[in-house]
């Protein structure tokens, strides 16, 4: 007779493990990178296949150096890889990316301790150090999709078109926003298709709602509320905000990363109440026209700080007894 | 390759939107991009409505007479529309959950959607003209509530009338409906696991397995003390006879369940992973009776509830659900603080289907034994809470139940449904605040099976002598439910199965809650309700890896706690903190190690953590006492 194996309960676990979850989140980012490839064509397969794989190859590499378990499997490190090419224009040159990649594995993933451990998200710090030091490349030269013309992008015209005769309507339209047909980052264009990954990823439990519609919700109700733009109505121009930029990707795929982002269901509200106002903020405001990537970092430093502050009441704790018994008399 | 394949199958999600979308687009231009991507289209997401009979026109037109207060009036309009149609499309699905079949979801919306479709576009082609001036009729604001155009009313008229109609025409039991809504708004608890159900033995009677040549019987067969035998080797032993007692309270008596001789008493393998004195007697196979056998009393209403309680602890039952808490003392210590009495059918651990088999083939019993617990607590309400992935068993306690005050309560299937403050919080609602028994709401949970135990030692006064052990895993050849004695050792339980050896491990109990075993020499206890041999392909033995904060775990936790931060402080040994996170109201339910992808054994690090808590409570306690 065999050894019998004894254990701890419970016998049966999910079978979901770390890299099934990644793998979950790539495949509800591949509609929006098959539409990035279908918008900007090889420029956008040539930028995503080499920030993957410098991605992976900065994380193989580190653990090789250091010594380390390897921990590539996870893929966590494809996703960082996604997430990085597509917050960059279509137009970046190719040598971009690794350089976003090896600041976003090494510095800001790895040094900390690895997948679990960092404090910020890596492919969003990535994103700002090329943001910041590569404006050139990073801002100011966006491409229609299709035709190859230079545009800006839906956020810049709201931004700063209050002056000029020419209206947003006449450049996009909302439904323009919604399939992708704007300048733009090479992720960020369609909100239709990062939705699609977003619902996916709710369905399969993967995140929970709380981020992505308080965030969403949070930038819908202020831009609603006060309209900056008086030639549109105040819904046309709620929508725009909404379905432009990269209010999807972040809310959907950025705010949610496990790591930099609160575990408690109250926490993730309130985390992403902040990053709507903080976005919003940044766009009426700021110097960029754009604010979700540092709404997010700014958040992300607040992420363990509101854990600790929404610890959940427990199950038949105080302040939750909902009923008492009655008194017999 | 398998995994590869998987990986195409979650693609599925996407195909199935797609062809969701491609059909509706037929009906809906906005979902088509080909026939609403045009030049003007500026409201192309409202263009949603054109099909609704004008009524675009009349957004429009309230869009153009823009205003904020026209705005919420229009935000507000959309959502009562959208539900409406939401809350008939509810009302149908849960039609579906309700009944615990998953065909009458789809039906019942497919009869909704496509009778609706029809009358719509046979409506809207005669009534053409109903909705052409609609725009005339809105100058201000204002004029959003009072000049409604006619199709928004139909609308809703004709959606009222085809999912009253559906509702109608699919022979849906009401009472079905009502459990539907209830269970989804009222009756649940948060967090838990869905593992996968494997209740493949619950289609398959119980069969009988003879007695066999040598029985053992451990002195610890439930929580609490350690009995003494009371009988001496070479003695011999009938039926039904007490062999081993205490004077401890919590404790109940073991009786044997053959005839014979008692050849040995000494420490023998125990189901716990412990060696434990037991009393091995050898069969004779004449089953001769005990005259000792309590007497039967069939008018237990003669009786006083404390003697009918006396007799429940003579007859050595304890709880059936797996923990064996010794009945007697959860009976007496609800004495006259108890109104209602919750009965537990849910039977949450996946593989085990002995509640489930027993519910359709004693039900007399239950119902007997449920009249006599009534008795004895003189409780006002009885429910019987099971999940809704038993519908036999369900339209069974209908039938049966149709004129009596005990309810039935369909729950949600979850695990872990069937954990004494999860059940009474889904089934009446109470909340057992943290650190305080059920009786202190007034509740008291009962099995299913402890129910029948009650009325035979009652009824026909037979002590507690047989279990229903469900036999389940790959470890086996054949599955099932297996009536057994108790004392017999597993290895003829699992003989009687087909046991392979490529078995790697046998569980006692379910497999989120059960014991691992380590030997085929230990024998049925009162609590064995399965035996599951799991062969390597069941077992999943990744590695743990760092903590990725996904948060699974403190959303899966039925008693609303924070496991991963929980285990961290365990690991660094802050105990004043896992206390504050109340570790100590764990349930041990492993939902949070089962839902972990970084496969961390969180149950292990809350186990310890519960341990020092209660130990620095004792202490603190102690030292106020000095
Ligand atoms: S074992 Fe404890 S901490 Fe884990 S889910 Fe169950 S009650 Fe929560
Ligand atoms: S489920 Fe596991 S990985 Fe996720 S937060 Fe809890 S302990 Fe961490």
């Amino acid at each position: 007779m065999s050894e019998l194996i004894v254990s701890s309960s419970p016998h049966s676990k999910d079978h979901r493990n770390v890299s099934a979850i990644m793998g979950y989140v790539l495949i509800a980012l591949s509609p929006a990178a098959v539409g990035s490839v279908l918008y900007f064509k090889l420029q956008a397969l040539l930028l995503i296949l080499i920030s993957i794989l410098s991605c992976v190859l900065f994380e193989f590499l580190y653990n090789m150096i250091c010594k380390r378990k390897q921990t590539i499997y996870d893929c966590s490190a494809i996703v960082t890889g996604v997430l990085l090419a597509f917050n960059l224009p279509s137009t970046a040159p190719l040598w971009l990316p690794p350089i976003g990649a090896l600041f976003a594995i090494v510095v800001v993933k790895m040094l900390f301790g690895g997948l679990g451990r960092n404090v910020f998200n890596p492919a969003i710090a990535g994103r700002i150090l090329l943001f910041i030091s590569f404006p050139q490349f990073m801002t100011g030269c966006w491409v229609a999709p299709f035709d190859s013309v230079s545009a800006a992008t839906p956020l810049a015209y709201l931004k700063n078109s209050s002056g000029e005769l020419v209206t947003i309507t006449s450049k996009f339209t909302v439904g323009d926003c919604l399939l992708g047909n704007v300048g733009g980052c090479l992720g960020e264009t369609s909100a239709a298709l990062l939705l699609l990954g977003g619902i996916f990823l709710l369905y399969k439990k993967v995140i929970t709602w709380h981020i992505p519609v308080s965030f969403i919700g949070t930038v819908a109700i202020v831009t609603l509320l006060l309209p900056r733009y008086n030639d549109i109505s105040a819904i046309q121009y709620m929508l725009y905000h909404i379905f432009s930029g990269g209010l999807f990707l972040g809310a959907f795929f950025m705010a949610t990363d496990y790591a930099t982002s609160p575990i408690t269901p109250v926490g993730r509200i309130i985390y992403g109440i902040g990053c709507g106002l903080i976005t919003v903020f940044i766009r009426y405001f700021g110097g960029y026209p754009e604010g979700v990537s540092f709404a997010i970092l700014l958040m992300n430093c607040f992420a363990n700080y509101l854990d600790k502050k929404t610890i959940p009441v427990q199950f038949g704790g105080e302040r939750r007894v909902i009923w008492k018994t009655k008194s017999k008399d | 390759m398998k995994k590869i394949l998987g990986c195409f199958k979650t693609y599925l999600f996407y195909v199935k939107i797609l062809v969701v979308v491609t059909i509706a687009s037929a009906f809906i231009p906005v979902l088509n991009p080909l026939i609403a991507y045009g030049e003007e289209d500026h409201h192309m997401l409202f263009s949603i409505f054109a099909d609704l009979g004008g009524i675009e026109k009349y957004f429009e037109s309230v869009l153009s007479s823009f205003s904020l207060m026209g705005n919420v009036l229009y935000v507000m309009m959309l959502l009562f529309y959208v539900g409406m149609v939401c809350y008939f499309c509810g009302i149908i699905l849960l039609l579906g959950k309700g009944q615990g079949g998953k065909r009458s979801i789809f039906t019942g919306s497919l009869i909704f959607l496509m009778v609706y479709l029809v009358l719509f576009i046979v409506y809207f082609s005669i009534n053409r003209e109903l909705y052409q001036n609609a725009n005339e009729l809105i100058s201000s604001a204002a004029d959003v509530w009072f000049h409604i155009p006619p199709g928004i009313y139909y609308h809703f008229i004709l959606a009222l009338a085809v999912a009253v109609l559906s509702v109608l025409g699919s022979g849906i039991d009401f009472k079905a409906v009502w459990y539907g809504m209830r269970l989804n708004w009222i009756h649940r608890f948060k967090g838990g696991v869905h593992p996968t159900p494997h209740k493949n033995t619950r289609s398959k009677p119980i069969e009988t397995l003879p007695p066999q040549k040598e029985m053992i019987y451990p002195l610890l067969q439930h929580i609490g003390a350690i009995c003494e035998p009371c009988v001496k080797v070479g003695d011999y032993v009938r039926v039904g006879q007490k062999i081993a007692d205490t004077s401890a309270a919590v404790a109940a008596p073991v009786h044997s369940t053959v005839s014979g001789t008692v050849t040995k008493i000494c420490d023998w393998d125990h189901p716990t992973g412990n060696r434990i004195p037991a009393i091995i007697v050898e069969n004779d196979f004449e089953d001769k009776r005990a005259e000792c056998f309590q007497e039967s009393c069939p008018d237990y209403q003669s009786k006083s509830p404390e003697e009918l309680i006396y007799m429940i602890r003579e007859a050595g039952i304890v709880g059936m659900g797996g923990a064996a808490f010794p009945t007697h003392i959860k009976l007496a210590s609800g004495l006259g603080r108890v109104d209602t009495i919750v009965i537990n059918a849910a039977e949450c651990e996946p593989y085990l289907s002995s509640d489930h088999r027993v519910i359709l083939e004693s039900a007399d019993e239950i119902l007997g034994g449920l009249e006599i617990v009534r008795y004895i607590m003189g409780a006002a309400h009885m429910f019987i809470g099971i999940e809704n992935n038993k519908p036999d068993a369900i339209s069974l306690l209908h039938k049966k139940l149709a004129k009596s005050h005990i309810k039935v309560v369909i729950l949600k299937t979850k695990y872990p449904q069937g954990g004494e403050k999860q059940l009474i919080r889904a089934v009446t609602g109470r909340v057992v605040p943290s650190g305080k028994l059920p009786a202190d709401v007034g509740c008291l949970v009962l099995n299913v099976d402890t129910v029948i135990a009650i009325y035979r030692a009652i009824v026909t006064g037979s002590p507690l002598m047989r279990r229903i052990v469900t036999v389940a895993g790959h470890g086996v050849e054949r599955t099932g439910n297996v009536h057994v004695r108790i004392g017999t050792p597993f290895s003829a339980v699992l003989e009687y199965f087909g046991y392979k050896p490529s078995t790697k491990k046998l569980i006692m109990g379910g497999p989120m809650m059960g014991s691992a075993q380590y030997s085929l020499d230990a024998p049925v206890i009162k609590g064995t309700s399965g035996l599951i041999c799991m062969t390597k392909e069941q077992l999943t033995m990744d590695r743990d890896v760092n903590c990725i904060r996904c948060g699974s775990c403190v959303s899966a936790c039925p008693m609303n706690l924070v496991p991963s931060y929980i285990a961290q402080y365990v690991k660094n040994e802050q105990f004043d903190q896992v206390e504050k996170l109340h570790a100590g109201d764990c349930i041990e339910c492993g939902c949070c190690s089962f839902t972990c992808p970084a496969k961390i054994p969180l149950i292990q690090y809350m186990r310890i953590g519960k341990q020092k808590v209660n130990e620095m409570k004792h202490q603190t306690a102690g030292g106020n006492k000095a």
